[in-house]
């Protein structure tokens, strides 16, 4: 969208001029690069919090269930026995199928607390690489909201990272802690991975499983050895348990979330 | 006015039911995205630096007086969120940051206007770099089309008048050395 005569209008007020070409091309200059800017798909939508959980927005953070293969991960384990029992008719078989898959659908997506015990989350190194199911996945960037790197360590994962003021440069041989936050309607249960690229190119991998009723809140540190800067990027897959996986930058389960830089110095 | 009061009724209906802070967020998103790129010059951190604004606005929702604009109100929001974030990394910071995407002309027209405005363009980006960090605010400002000089100076906590000379100033000098620079 190119300026407006009404915005060339509005310069050439403040500069008591006439609009003429020659203040078109200025106005161009000064403006163009922020006019019209792609909005990020981060931005696509807002979502701050549990107040906005509701059943259509939780049916657009999952991928549709047609999509998924067949030995994708179960979106939550605790499925209807009903599903599994075998029927002479067929049309009833299919009247279970589709009744258990609705109530799987809403056991998937009830909110954080009212599912059953708590799992323990805690990055480790990658082990193995095992590729992951292909799937139509939804928009990147919704939910991990904010990266911040900070050389506090450890630093509790209960922290917001909003309020932790962020490093950009950071003494060599120091433990970085990286704090990232997710939006309350990330699909539970779902996995993240924490991938640390050093300046040599060698990157480090720190995967959990965000589990419901967890803080939105998580960290992982990192010993830094090597002069110049690091990239870290939060990578997000809606499969239950993702650990021990393949590259996520190579994997297009994964998605990219949100990434930040640092320089060791 | 008009349209005042229609925006007073949505912050009403937010403050209410939070589905209704979509029609807000869809309102402003753009506005707000486009202040921060060209504050911060780069596409990552003027997202995050969107996506704090609105959560910080609308967690304190509550609190907002209706004394001055919501579109002051929020600017000055994000005002603070990229300060915060400016702070919190070098001061130096390449234009060349500022993303590919984000330069519509280098996308059309053929190769050799493209190649002169591009080059235009880069010569102004160059001279913005020099001035003062509170005159890159006020023209990070004055780009939002919607936000009126009065508003502009809310957000600055500065006098209309005031604001309004440091505007024309400010263009003014860019004019002049954008010119010299051409010759």
């Amino acid at each position: 969208m190119p300026p407006t005569n009404d915005r060339y209008q509005r310069y050439a007020e403040s500069l008591g001029e006439p609009v003429t070409d020659d203040l078109r091309a200025f106005v161009d200059g000064l403006d163009a690069p922020f006019i019209a800017p792609v909005l990020p798909d981060a931005l696509a939508r807002f979502t701050p919090s549990a107040h906005l959980r509701d059943q259509e927005s939780r049916t657009m953070s999952l991928p549709p269930k047609e999509v998924l293969p067949a030995n994708a991960p179960p979106l939550r384990a605790d499925r209807s026995p009903r599903s599994r029992v075998s029927f002479g008719l067929v049309a009833a078989l299919v009247l279970v199928i589709v009744v258990a898959g609705i109530f799987a659908t809403k056991q998937a997506h009830l909110p954080p607390g009212s599912q059953g015990p708590q799992a323990v989350r805690t990055p480790t190194p990658m082990a193995t690489a095992t590729p992951s199911p292909t799937q139509i996945l939804p928009p990147t960037k919704v939910y991990v909201r904010c990266l911040t790197i900070s050389l506090q360590q450890p630093t509790s994962a209960f922290t917001n990272c909003a309020v932790v003021p962020s490093a950009t440069r950071v003494p060599i041989n120091s433990l970085v802690n990286f704090i990232y936050c997710y939006t309350a309607d990330i699909p539970l249960p779902s996995a993240l991975i924490n991938k640390v690229t050093a300046p040599n190119g060698q990157s480090v991998y720190a995967p959990g499983t965000l589990q419901p009723g967890q803080p939105l809140c998580d960290d992982s540190g990192t010993h830094v050895d090597q002069k110049g800067q690091y990239t870290v990027q939060i990578y997000w897959n809606s499969g239950a348990d993702a650990g021990g996986q393949t590259d996520p930058a190579t994997d297009p389960t994964w998605q990219l979330q949100i990434s930040a830089k640092f320089t060791v110095v | 006015m008009a349209e005042a009061a229609q925006e007073m009724l949505l912050v009403e209906a937010a403050r209410n039911d939070p589905h209704a802070f979509d029609a807000l967020y869809e309102r402003y998103v753009r506005r707000i995205y486009r202040y921060a790129l060209a504050q911060l010059h780069d596409a990552d951190e003027a997202a995050d630096a969107t996506q704090q604004t609105f959560l910080r606005a609308w967690q304190s929702l509550k609190r907002y007086q209706a004394d001055h604009s919501f579109a002051a109100w929020l600017f000055g929001i994000a005002r603070h969120v990229i300060s915060t974030m400016r702070s919190a990394r070098p001061a130096t910071v390449s234009w060349e940051r500022v993303p590919e995407e984000a330069h519509p002309l280098a996308h059309t027209g053929n190769p050799e206007t493209v190649a002169l405005l591009h080059e235009s363009q880069t010569r102004m980006q160059q001279l913005l770099r020099r001035l003062t960090p509170d005159k890159q605010e006020l023209l990070a400002l004055y780009r939002d089309d919607d936000l009126t000089v009065a508003e502009i100076a809310v957000i600055l906590g500065k006098n209309p008048e005031t604001v309004r000379k440091q505007i024309a100033r400010t263009l003014k000098t860019l004019r002049e050395h954008y010119h010299a620079a051409n010759q």
